[in-house]
């Protein structure tokens, strides 16, 4: 579910959602999701001063603690 | 309504003018000329000394191109707001459902702010949202971030949406103005100035507009980003 989230909303900000991949790591209460971009996109979730991705962060942390676990959000480019 | 592109401003200093200024506009520092209209201490066109800073702050012709800008130039025509309220609704709804939040969302009355704009109003709907509005309303800000910028993605231009739950926007705005007003009777019994918490720009310029006639205080805003914060002085 989380990671849906993360694709639905990485895929909607960027100008090439087919380059766009999530994977996870970790198991139980805190998982860590590093969410790959195209190189062009990194401004488009990183914003100015890291704005978007704070945004995005909060919309995650929303999401994780309605299903009880921490999620930590890693954004790298291609 | 065209959003307001200079403002004339006074304040203790030709610094907080500006700052006041800036918050006001909605602009960083290097989007605007500034003309000091006249420093503190010196006599106004009257020919009385005046111990106020008067500055003139304009947006820079080529401010409006800065490809970063996120801010409206416009008002959204009738048809845009139509289309803003529905691609809203749809990404909003969307958004809730990968949230797992048990919601809905609907288009609400549209009030102007203080700036005159006319944001377009998604009011969600349901249950335990608690978490969704979080600290200060920092959560909810966030979400109302990202659905306009999903929206301004498929429409290409600003939607200005206001994300709301439960009213909780127009509570904290009154809890602002009466914060404000409780604060300026204490600093004015007291003399002593007081730091209210760190807060975002819109909440900055509801406490500075709550107080603006009351010639007991004035207030500045100090801090950066996240810590920037309104302080109240005795006059």
């Amino acid at each position: 579910m989380l990671e849906e989230l993360i694709l639905y909303v990485a895929r909607s900000l960027v100008d090439h959602p087919d380059s766009v991949e999530v994977y996870s790591r970790g198991s139980g209460r805190v998982v860590t999701y590093y969410l790959n971009v195209d190189a062009r996109d990194m401004g488009k979730v990183i914003g100015r001063q890291g704005k978007i991705a704070k945004a995005f962060r909060d919309v995650l942390s929303v999401a994780a603690t309605r299903e009880g676990v921490r999620a930590n959000l890693e954004i790298r480019e291609i | 309504m065209r959003k307001r592109e200079s403002i004339e401003i006074s304040a203790t200093t030709v610094e907080s003018a500006v700052e006041l200024a800036l918050e006001q506009l909605g602009r960083s520092r290097e989007e605007v000329e500034v003309t000091v209209l006249r420093r503190p201490n010196e006599p106004d066109e009257h020919g009385y000394a005046t111990d106020e800073a008067l500055v003139l702050v304009e947006t820079r012709s080529d401010a409006a191109e800065a490809p970063q800008l996120q801010r409206p130039r416009h008002e959204l025509s009738p048809s845009e707001r139509m289309r803003a309220s529905q691609v809203g609704q749809e990404v909003l709804s969307d958004l809730l459902h990968h949230m797992s939040l048990i919601a809905s969302c609907h288009v609400g009355p549209s009030s102007g702010n203080s700036q005159g704009e006319m944001p377009v109003v998604l009011e969600v709907e349901g249950e335990d949202l608690g978490v969704l509005i979080g600290r200060r309303g920092e959560n909810l800000n966030s979400l109302q971030q990202i659905v306009n910028l999903i929206v301004q993605k498929r429409l290409g231009l600003w939607p200005n949406i206001q994300v709301d739950v439960a009213g909780y926007r127009h509570k904290r705005e009154q809890s602002l103005e009466s914060l404000a007003r409780r604060t300026a009777r204490r600093v004015a019994d007291t003399q002593q100035p007081y730091t209210f918490e760190p807060m975002p720009a819109r909440e900055r310029r509801i406490i500075h507009l709550a107080v603006q006639q009351d010639s007991r205080v004035y207030t500045e805003s100090t801090g950066e980003g996240d810590e920037r914060r309104v302080v109240m002085y005795p006059a």
